[in-house]
């Protein structure tokens, strides 16, 4: 095999996922006429692009070999602080955006710390960390609801220009940034390389831990920039908002082929898979099922990608 | 030793007949017929690849022949997994010890077969009891078995792998590479062991990469090659060469290559009394441009520390300093920029200093992505020119650098972690038991390449386990011993006193070199009555 | 001749002692590897406790007792079976999930006691089926254990929405007033901790459990050994799903309600109170003694936290650090550990 070959396998996990979206968007379609009018399609666009978000941070962390279960309460306190400073003055986002996009830096990089440096497993360390973000947010709030969005949010969250979301736009620009990174520069090989094979990297000199760090960084920030715009389009912040995000970030993970073990995956993958979710989530109502089945779709979701991708992965290096 | 038509009348307990298996197209096995005869010790050799371990997985159940059969005695023999092909008889001590390290050796020894009491539980003190009367059975008086396996030396875990086989009292023992950490003595008392299963009628199976011992201790010789058995030979009725020859199929005409350099007068390396971990003491040594240093010495001599601390991966005590200039190697960052590259094999051959998923390309660039750099970006072009010249004088595999790592041969890609450093500029080469269960045609080429970059003036520090090498590669050799250097000596052809196998192994198990080790004709018996590794 | 070989050895092992010198010897042996954190855990139990009882007189009483006991039971038991699956080296988040089911089933189905019973099987069943769905998606189609309960969490936790959406129910008050009552002097509550030990007295020392400790060991050493991988695993997720099962009726005696969040809230504890327990993240090491004393720190924090008047909140911040804390106490006492054997051998 030659690289060649590997990325055209890559690619069509890749497609494999957008067919998906395809598929569901038809069906939504056949369901319930309407389904594929631009407004739904800019706000399905919108839906994924905030799985997307929170999915490429996560596809940061799981490349590098671990996880972050710490997304749902960074983009939750993201969220409440920004309402609660801004208290609906626009002015103030100035200096709220960068402060909370620190804050979020400064949790991402203790999770990174905690991983690579005191060698805590993933699971365990942004487990912990996500008790942490929630029990000192709820302190704060004093478990009271949420305020109001300011209007700088509310705009950069619901404007459109002529027919394209500003939203979009922005969720172009973090994807290709991405893809630029990981396939690119320095960073993104050595990001494959510590996600393959930690020892060996770090025998090539490659410095792991700061690699480790850096994509706790990322994935903290991905989510705190995701409660921010969540806020601005649903209007304000309330408890809980950050929820359902862990499950859409793995699973829009999964859908778009990056390998949980990590060392291999992409953006554009993760992108579709998000599309995927956010098509899905549409169509539930439509037929009539309540959120619980959200949750049940979700996990068997889940299941399915990874169970096929590790299907097909037995099948290519069948050596034993 | 017993003469051809002995062997002819002796019972066959074991006998593979046509077996063939194969994987993704690679033929491991093609029609191979075996047999283990009663009272016999038969030697299975081969290069890596050459299909032994599988023959060996075959025949315990942990894989399935795609066709041939299996006879134990006249029945077939077909057992599920190693565990029940001990039940019937049949007892393989595997090469990857499979010891479990949290739980003790006596219950490693009688897993899943524990004594139970009559609350079906394990009944601990009859089992003490059963390991201590197993242990002096055999002659390991110095195993507790209730020590975790997990705080073992591998030494230790290979003898305790042993016993668990013994245990079972088998009429067929397979011991695949069952020497490979073991210590002179350790590898005489197995010797001795096998000889009496052998006078008691059992068959033993004996798989090695060390020709000398295979010799030692066979009565027959079979050789696979290709997944194919090449011949079967009473022992004496090959010469060396020609069991080489065979393992090869053609001549190789030379293992160790022709000594043309000498080293120059320049040190590249001096260290002075380093020390690290529990087991690294204080070493001083010089190492020259163009000089291949070889390091021996038992397991868990601090030869280990030595080359981690070299690289910065542990923290060390004491002085290092490349080229005249004292440096503080505290990461493997620090070591390649100070010039030195390592190559490390781990005990567990596990992870091989590789990234198989990646192409030779990516694996080679790695350390040195920030000479292709340009805007934050990578120059694939730059890249490529940049790796270029190394696939090409390393000759690796079909030189194509987009070929996935993972596609080449055992040798290949030693080369290519080697590769990776000379892109770094490194003076300094640091190969750890490079040549660690690697087949002998494999072991030529990693040497014709040690020998070329010391022509080429680069500065290697060799640790082997494989006393021949020693004796015939580096420049000169030293011995480790708790901790510190007991010992030098120089090449084999190069003087008088040159080393010689039997004056390592005498200095490794008890430091100073006597007059009368001189005599010694069989390695193995310490220096000092009493005297434990 | 025999060669006499050397390695492992302790002073004089060779020897003859008295039986009772051996026994501590090879107490003194072992406890160097595993024995020890769990101890450390009851160490810490019991300074919580002293502390808890400074500052709310009469903690110490046998019915006080009983009340601390009766609140963790329910963590406790999904700790029993959370261990169990740590010992493999895996983990099961879906044990929220389970409960959460659990406890919806129980408030929706118990109205009389024959309905009480059966449907008690029922759960019991349930959880017993969902470990074992786990257990085959882990272990035949070597699906990441994180990824698989995680998914399966999902799962469970929308079916509990869908047969109580919100908090509510109610169960017959002899089942929920069981737990309250005492016997012979002891809590009823006591009692079943007592009785969850013992089994796992027993349990840990069959050749099953030896499978399970094997299986997180060192898999492919165990799989050579002999150990059927597949069915070691599902009997491992399959302990875990019962405990979730029997966690779900304990939460039930004791709130006379379902929640359909109820297990949500619960996972992080029963991993923490694992590791607190002295179990390793990586397989291998861990026993449900250190476990329980793990819950019942988790439940003294909490009542600490509330005896000083601290916001409850600060509970959910205090369970993240000290889960944190406990790995790193732990990989610390090992690295310690293997520093001290590392001369030995």
């Amino acid at each position: 095999m030659t690289t060649v070959t590997r990325s055209l396998s890559r690619n069509r996990t890749i497609l494999f996922g957008y067919l998906l979206v395809v598929v569901l968007a038809i069906a939504g379609e056949i369901v319930s006429s309407g389904f594929l009018r631009i407004n739904h399609i800019d706000e399905l666009i919108i839906t994924g692009g905030f799985i997307a978000l929170v999915g490429v941070g996560q596809t940061f962390v799981i490349l590098s070999g671990g996880v972050d279960l710490s997304i749902p309460w960074v983009l939750n306190a993201a969220a409440v602080f920004l309402t609660l400073w801004a208290n609906g003055d626009s002015a103030k986002t100035i200096w709220i955006v960068p402060v909370l996009l620190g804050g979020a830096a400064v949790i991402g990089a203790v999770n990174g710390i905690g991983v690579a440096f005191l060698r805590i497993p993933p699971i365990i360390m942004t487990l912990g960390m996500s008790s942490v973000v929630e029990g000192g947010l709820l302190l704060v709030t004093n478990g009271g609801s949420g305020q109001n969005a300011p209007g700088a949010a509310v705009y950069l969250a619901t404007h459109r220009w002529g027919p394209v979301p500003v939203l979009a736009v922005l969720w172009l620009a973090v994807l290709v940034a991405s893809t630029v990174i990981l396939s690119a520069t320095p960073f993104g090989r050595r990001l494959y390389a510590t996600g393959l094979n930690r020892r060996v990297a770090a025998f090539a000199g490659v410095n792991t831990q700061l690699v480790t760090v850096t994509v706790y960084v990322i994935s903290s920030i991905a989510a705190a920039l995701a409660g921010i715009v969540l806020a601005g389009y649903v209007g304000q912040s309330y408890l809980g908002m950050g929820d359902p995000y862990l499950f859409a970030s793995v699973a829009a993970v999964a859908i778009g082929g990056t390998s949980i073990l990590g060392g291999s995956g992409s953006f554009i993958g993760t992108t579709a898979g998000a599309l995927a979710l956010a098509v899905l989530a549409a169509l539930l109502p439509i037929l009539g099922l309540q959120p619980a089945a959200l949750e049940i779709v979700y996990g068997c979701v889940i299941l399915g990608a990874v169970a096929l991708s590790s299907a097909r992965k037995g099948q290519r290096d069948r050596t034993d | 030793m017993p003469q051809l038509n002995q062997i002819g009348q002796r019972e066959r307990l074991l006998t593979a007949d046509g077996l063939s298996k194969a994987f993704a197209g690679v033929h491991a096995l093609q029609e191979v017929s075996f047999d283990v005869r009663g009272g016999e010790v038969h030697a299975l050799l081969g290069e890596n690849g050459a299909g032994k371990s599988t023959l060996v997985k075959v025949i315990s159940g942990v894989l399935r022949a795609d066709s041939g059969e299996v006879r134990l005695r006249d029945e077939p023999f077909a057992p599920r997994d190693p565990g029940a092909s001990l039940a019937a008889g049949v007892g393989v001590v595997f090469q990857e010890l499979p010891l479990i390290p949290d739980l003790t050796v006596m219950e490693n020894i009688y897993f899943n077969r524990q004594p139970l009491s009559p609350l079906g539980t394990v009944a601990r003190r009859r089992m003490r009891a059963r390991a201590d009367e197993l242990f002096a059975s055999i002659g390991l008086a110095g195993i507790n078995p209730t020590r975790q396996v997990r705080d073992l030396s591998v030494a230790a875990r290979q003898l305790v792998a042993i016993a668990k086989v013994l245990a079972a009292d088998p009429d067929i023992v397979v011991l695949d590479e069952a020497t490979s950490a073991l210590g002179p003595s350790e590898v005489a008392w197995l010797f001795e062991r096998t000889r009496a299963l052998a006078a008691a009628g059992k068959g033993i199976v004996f798989i090695s990469h060390r020709l000398a011992e295979a010799d030692e201790i066979s009565d027959r010789v079979t050789v696979l090659r290709n997944g194919r058995n090449v011949g079967t030979w009473t022992a004496g009725e090959i010469s060396p060469d020609g069991l080489i020859s065979a393992m090869l199929g053609r001549r190789l005409e030379q293992l160790y290559p022709e000594q043309h350099n000498t080293p120059s007068d320049e040190t590249v390396l001096a260290v002075r009394e380093l020390a690290a971990g529990r087991r690294l003491h204080g070493v001083d040594f010089d190492l020259r441009r163009g000089e291949i240093l070889g390091v021996c010495g038992l397991e868990g001599q601090g030869q280990l520390e030595l080359f981690l601390s070299l690289y910065g991966v542990i923290r060390s005590r004491g002085s290092i300093a490349v080229e005249g200039e004292p440096r503080r190697l505290r990461s493997p960052r620090d070591a390649l920029r100070a010039g030195l590259g390592l190559a490390l094999v781990p005990e567990d051959r596990k992870n091989e200093g590789i990234l198989p998923t990646l192409s030779v390309r990516e694996n080679i660039s790695l350390p040195s992505l920030r000479r292709v750099r340009r805007l934050g970006l990578i120059d694939r072009s730059a890249e490529r020119q940049l790796i270029a010249p190394v696939i090409r004088d390393l000759r690796i595999g079909r030189e194509d650098p987009e070929q996935l790592v993972s596609d080449l041969s055992g040798g290949n890609q030693q080369k290519v972690i080697v590769g990776k450093f000379l892109l770094t500029g490194a003076k300094i080469l640091l190969f750890y038991d490079l040549t660690r269960g690697v087949d002998v045609g494999t072991k030529a080429e990693i040497f014709k390449m040690m020998e070329q970059l010391a022509a080429e003036g680069y500065a290697i520090l060799f640790y082997s386990t494989d006393l021949a090498e020693l004796v015939n590669v580096p420049h000169r050799t030293c011995v480790m011993f708790d901790g510190r250097i007991v010992a030098e000596f120089a090449r084999a052809s190069a003087a008088q006193d040159g080393a010689t196998q039997e004056k390592l192994v005498a200095a490794m198990v008890g430091g100073t070199l006597r007059a009368d080790d001189e005599a010694r004709a069989v390695p193995g018996e310490p220096a000092e009555p009493g005297g434990q590794p | 001749m025999t060669a006499s070989v050397g390695y492992g050895a302790q002073p004089g092992a060779g020897d003859r002692r008295p039986p009772v010198r051996q026994v501590a010897a090879d107490v003194w042996a072992r406890s160097r590897s595993a024995d020890v954190r769990p101890a450390a855990a009851w160490v810490l139990t019991l300074i919580l406790l002293f502390i808890y009882a400074g500052l709310q007189p009469g903690t110490l009483s046998t019915s006080s007792l009983g009340i601390l006991a009766a609140d963790t039971l329910a963590l406790a038991t999904l700790g029993l079976g959370q261990g169990v699956v740590i010992l493999t080296a895996g983990i099961d988040l879906s044990v929220g999930g389970v409960m959460a089911l659990g406890t919806t089933i129980a408030a929706t189905h118990f109205t009389g006691t024959a309905t009480t019973l059966l449907w008690s099987v029922v759960i019991l069943a349930i959880g017993t089926a969902a470990g074992l769905i786990n257990g085959v998606l882990v272990g035949r189609l070597r699906l990441q254990p994180f990824i698989v309960t995680l998914a399966t969490w999902s799962i469970f936790d929308g079916i509990a929405l869908y047969v109580l959406p919100t908090a509510g129910g109610q169960v017959p008050g002899g089942f929920s007033g069981w737990i309250n009552g005492s016997a012979a002097g002891i809590p009823n509550s006591i009692w079943v901790l007592i009785a969850l030990v013992a089994v796992w007295l027993w349990f840990r020392r069959t050749r099953a459990a030896r499978r399970i400790y094997a299986v997180g060991s060192d898999r492919e050493a165990a799989r050579i050994a002999g150990v059927r991988i597949v069915p070691t695993l599902m009997t491992a997720y399959a302990i875990s799903g019962l405990c979730a099962g029997g966690a779900a009726l304990f939460y039930v005696m004791l709130t006379a309600s379902g929640d359909p969040t109820s297990g949500d809230g619960l996972i992080l504890p029963s991993v923490a109170a694992v590791v607190i327990g002295g179990a390793s993240l990586f397989g291998g090491q861990g026993s449900f003694v250190g476990t329980v004393a793990g819950a019942l720190t988790l439940t003294l924090l909490g009542d600490v936290i509330f005896a000083v008047h601290l916001p409850s909140y600060w509970t959910v911040l205090a369970d993240g650090l000290l889960l944190i804390a406990a790995v790193l106490a732990g990989t610390g006492l090992q690295a310690l550990q293997a520093r001290r054997a590392g001369g030995g051998a």
